[in-house]
């Protein structure tokens, strides 16, 4: 609360502070800790801080049946700290300690549940994670040539010729973070971690740090041609997560697929060129976003852990304040009018419709704006619509006990009211915007039309089976095979080199010749020199030496 | 094949089996409920039709056949229960056995001494238990 006000008079009086602490000063580089306080990084943190606190209330009632609870809120306590470490300071060497302690701790928390599917999900992430931190290493170590670390002041270094590699390091490292679409297998793997980890994890912290660090560097990302290829792949990932939350069945893995599609969404929008634009959507799908996660948890406890949508239906019985919270985050994810996001997602899409972009664009954009409504209502279908399947709603003992309600009611209420407030308070500048009648009420269109297809599709084509091939399915479900790629051809090499250094190394016989044989050698080594410094030896050779000067001069 | 079947199943078994997995498969498939049953009670239908087949090598065709359609039909997210081998909650909580705390180092273990004095006094205990209801365990000499 506090970091909101402060960010809101920042706002107001148009200022920004900046701190720097200097650790140290070696060949004109200075290492530094920077501070830096403007409207961003307060509004940043404070959303940070409400939607953490609101999830650690909620995991207070949600782990009560674990045995590690402890360890859990402990591991949050971390990520939140790490991820404060990161908002607030823009030098690469500052931010890489919030950046590797997101991606260590991201790690514990996904291998939280010390079950095999875990521990292979966790490795994934882990490894996709470390490969964001090589690209920042690497573009640390070529930021030597400018005697300084922070990005923020780049501009002044101006040559830009020097500043491309810089800019495409941290622009992959961001790609990593935010897994777009070379790295994106690791976030539906994230989601073997507890759901109120998954809810912080792809609300606000792990996936938007990405983001964030490309809204810093903004002014400059704008200034090369590399926008373009970024828009390219922001646009694919968000047809390929579209697209999958279709053929997913497990709920959390659905919600994951949004995020990822919501991620992608705003990089296009980065690229675009409105900066404000993006960060106010990012805040509005941060609220939105832990609201889905935390709502869905109540569902799967429910459930006794069953994840499965198709064994869902008749939440609105049953569970009428959860389906009520997962119905208007649904919505504000669609962009229904005045719920948060509405105010963001609308004006971007006309914006997006104003552009003179080429057609591969405008397609998948607006194929990608169908699938989101698609598989926003096709989990409302299955888990509202559909009749009770007999299977876990027998189950239904518990509740919606009095923590959970409260936490989710914070949040959700922020939700509903927040969107107008913000839009109002930030945003004072307006743009015009003319578009023919066709144009304003596509996205109403593209919304019938979904749901339409939806019903059709559920009414004739009883399932996908009959509409696409086998194969087709297979590609479609694993993320364009991307799971396959990065687990098969990327992480398997490595564990492989890893066991055969290991089978080679430390337990062959290499181990025991080199490794003790060294050691043996060297002993003898070091005995034969400290014999040969002994000074009876100098003597000798003393003696020796005049002998034969002696001999070599009185030969004459 | 580098299997080695540890058990014959019958026929019998491997039909019931098949007709359950069949099951389970148009429940993956179709998730409307009445539609599920429908269709379930029609593959039964198909199963009882040929219920009395007594010739051998007709039977068997027929189950490879079956075995063949649901290969074929195999779903790609097929559903798990949440607590069963390659479930979501599978092997959720893992509980560190007792013996790993025999296995602390000396300085760890002084940190907690009155506890690790009682242990030690509870597995006299406990051996001296074990020895007075089974007897002393028999240990080989070791004869080369």
């Amino acid at each position: 609360m506090i970091f909101f006000i402060l960010g809101l008079l920042l706002i107001y009086f148009d200022k920004l502070y900046f701190v720097e602490y200097m650790f140290f000063f070696f060949n004109s580089c200075m290492v530094l800790y920077v501070l830096l306080i403007d409207w961003m990084s307060l509004m940043f943190i404070s959303f940070v801080f409400l939607i953490s606190s609101m999830i650690l209330l909620y995991s207070m009632e949600y782990m009560n049946y674990d045995f590690n609870s402890s360890r859990f809120l402990m591991l949050m306590n971390f990520f939140i700290m790490f991820m404060f470490f990161l908002i607030i300071s823009p030098n690469l060497i500052s931010i890489l300690l919030g950046w590797d302690g997101l991606g260590m701790v991201s790690f514990c928390l996904v291998v939280f549940y010390q079950n095999k599917k875990s521990y292979s999900s966790g490795l994934v992430t882990v490894i996709l994670n470390r490969l964001g931190d090589l690209f920042i290493i690497l573009s640390m170590i070529w930021m030597l040539n400018f005697g300084s670390w922070n990005f923020i002041l780049i501009d002044y270094y101006i040559n830009y010729n020097y500043l491309f590699f810089i800019i495409l390091l941290i622009m992959m490292a961001s790609l990593t973070k935010s897994a777009q679409i070379p790295f994106s297998s690791w976030l539906p793997l994230a989601m073997a971690a507890p759901t109120p980890v998954s809810s912080l994890v792809h609300s606000s912290t792990l996936v938007t740090a990405g983001i964030y660090l490309m809204i810093r560097l903004m002014k400059i990302f704008l200034k090369f041609s590399f926008l373009n290829y970024l828009l390219v792949i922001s646009c694919l990932t968000m047809f390929m997560a579209g697209l999958n939350a279709i053929f997913e069945f497990d709920l959390k893995k659905i919600i994951a697929f949004s995020t990822l599609s919501q991620m992608s969404f705003m990089f296009m929008i980065l690229c675009l060129g409105k900066i404000d634009m993006c960060f106010f959507y990012l805040l509005m799908h941060a609220l939105f976003k832990s609201m889905m996660f935390l709502s869905a948890g109540i569902l799967i406890l429910n459930m006794n852990n069953n994840q499965d949508i198709r064994k869902m239906g008749g939440l609105i019985d049953c569970l009428p304040f959860c389906g009520l919270i997962f119905m208007f985050t649904l919505m504000s994810l669609c962009g229904f009018p005045f719920f948060c996001s509405f105010y963001s997602k609308d004006l971007i899409f006309e914006y997006f419709l104003m552009m003179d972009l080429n057609f591969f664009f405008f397609f998948f954009f607006l194929f990608s704006f169908f699938l989101t409504f698609f598989y926003s209502i096709r989990v409302i279908y299955y888990l509202m619509m559909m009749n009770y399947s007999m299977y876990n709603y027998l189950m239904i003992i518990k509740f919606e006990s009095k923590f959970l309600i409260i936490s989710m009611l914070l949040i959700s209420l922020i939700m509903i009211f927040f969107g107008s407030f913000f839009m109002w308070l930030m945003f004072y500048k307006f743009d015009l915007i003319l578009l023919e009648f066709k144009f304003k009420i596509l996205s109403v269109l593209i919304l019938f039309f979904s749901i339409w297809f939806f019903f059709e599709f559920n009414n004739f084509l009883f399932s996908m089976k009959y509409l696409i091939s086998m194969f087709n399915i297979f590609f479609f479900s694993m993320m364009w095979n991307l799971l396959f790629l990065s687990i098969n051809f990327f992480l398997n090499n490595f564990l492989f080199i890893g066991f055969f250094s290991l089978k080679l190394f430390e337990t062959g016989w290499i181990e025991y010749n080199l490794n003790s044989g060294l050691i043996f050698f060297f002993k003898k080594m070091i005995f034969f020199i400290q014999n040969i410094f002994l000074n009876s030896y100098k003597v000798y050779i003393l003696l020796f030496f005049m002998w034969f000067l002696i001999i070599f001069f009185f030969n004459y | 094949m580098s299997y080695i079947p540890y058990e014959i199943i019958t026929h019998k078994r491997q039909v019931c089996s098949l007709y359950k997995k069949a099951c389970r498969t148009i429940e993956d498939w179709y998730h409307y409920r009445p539609l599920m049953r429908i269709n379930i009670v029609r593959l039964r239908k198909r199963f009882d039709d040929n219920k009395n087949i007594i010739d051998v090598p007709t039977a068997q065709e027929l189950l490879k056949k079956g075995q063949h359609e649901l290969w074929s039909n195999q779903h790609y997210y097929p559903h798990q229960f949440p607590s069963s081998p390659g479930g979501t909650a599978f092997d959720r909580d893992c509980f560190p056995p007792d013996w790993v705390l025999d296995s602390w180092h000396p300085l760890e273990k002084a940190q907690y001494p009155k506890y690790f004095a009682k242990r030690e006094e509870r597995k006299k205990e406990y051996i001296a238990l074990w020895e007075k209801r089974w007897g002393k365990p028999f240990i080989p000499h070791d004869e080369h």
